[in-house]
């Protein structure tokens, strides 16, 4: 049998009732409530941006606690004479101090984005993302810090 | 009252787009939706294709150059939304169109998206039969009456592929229909 232009014109597809005299005032309304949904994430992700310089000092302080935990896992590994005896977990509390102390001294806290007057030019933030790669530091675990 | 053509589209669009977006959908809604529904074969998923590729159409405006047809454009968004959908239909739920050729006649809900005489029920069973290239070629050859170059244009493969494509396709149909 050969297809031919009457078998064309006989469309076997329904649609609804009114569907086509609806569909431009539908479209309208689902391509705005597009638009508004993009204009949310647009805010967020700005927000995201400005959070930028307390995600790096958060990582800073995670990057030095681990590298203190680090060099008292070495130190202890190497069976340094000095530390034997002495425990870990009393020269792990001497690198807490020394941080707390640190962060005192420089009037560095946790404050809300817009009360924050630090300096951030000594860190700059691609390095210390860098580091935060190199490390397999989770930024979800930053994220809990802030 | 004369009728809107692209032209007149594309001159409002730098001064409101809005406005000229609404005439796209009014001057291209149905076109397109049939366009979709011979691929998607489900009225549903025709809807939420349809409003998917007016929704990117819309996010893409700005990337749109005016020297091109703008139903040329639609046209391919729309392919490609209608082809994401069936991948997507077929991996979440298992419906392939293979199985749509039961849908059709066994299903209530086949009946009430799905009517018409023995000869166009069973040439659309003969069309869901073909691989899917040959099945968009046949479909936009046949019903959509679109020009070998426009469907490169559109599908990215040359004219002479699209022929054979297209002469495949309408041998592989009769013989369905004779059979």
């Amino acid at each position: 049998m050969k297809i031919n232009e009457e078998i064309k014109e006989k469309n076997p597809f329904k649609v609804p009732e009114g569907y086509f005299e609806t569909l431009t005032e539908r479209t309208m309304a689902a391509v705005m409530d597009s638009r508004e949904e993009e204009k949310k994430d647009e805010e967020r992700a700005g927000r995201t941006v400005r959070l930028r310089p307390f995600l790096a000092l958060a990582a800073a302080i995670v990057g030095f606690a681990v590298l203190s935990a680090v060099m008292v896992r070495l130190i202890n590994d190497n069976g340094n004479s000095f530390l034997r005896g002495s425990g870990s977990e009393v020269y792990a509390d001497l690198f807490t101090e020394e941080i707390d102390t640190y962060l005192i001294e420089n009037e560095w806290s946790m404050t809300a984005p817009e009360e924050y007057q630090g300096d951030m030019t000594d860190l700059p933030a691609e390095a210390i993302i860098d580091f935060l790669v190199m490390e397999n530091i989770d930024v979800n675990e930053i994220y809990e810090l802030l | 009252m004369t009728k809107v053509t692209e032209d007149d589209i594309k001159k409002l669009l730098p001064d409101d787009a809005e406005k000229a977006f609404r005439m796209i959908v009014d001057l291209y809604g149905s076109k397109l939706y049939w366009h979709i529904r011979r691929i998607v074969i489900i009225h549903d998923d025709a809807d939420d294709a349809l409003q998917n590729t007016f929704i990117n159409a819309w996010k893409n405006l700005g990337g749109f150059r005016n020297e091109s047809s703008l139903y040329t454009w639609l046209y391919s968004i729309s392919t490609n939304e209608a082809l994401t959908l069936i991948r997507k239909r077929e991996k979440h739920s298992g419906i392939s169109l293979d199985g749509l050729e039961d849908y059709f006649s066994s299903s209530a809900e086949g009946s009430t998206w799905f009517d018409g005489e023995e000869a166009s029920v069973k040439l659309q069973n003969a069309i869901l039969k073909l691989p899917e290239k040959q099945r968009l070629v046949f479909n936009m050859k046949y019903f959509g009456d679109i020009s070998y170059e426009e469907m490169s244009e559109t599908l990215g493969t040359s004219v002479g592929a699209l022929k054979a494509s297209y002469h495949h396709a309408v041998k592989k149909i009769e013989q369905y229909l004779t059979g």
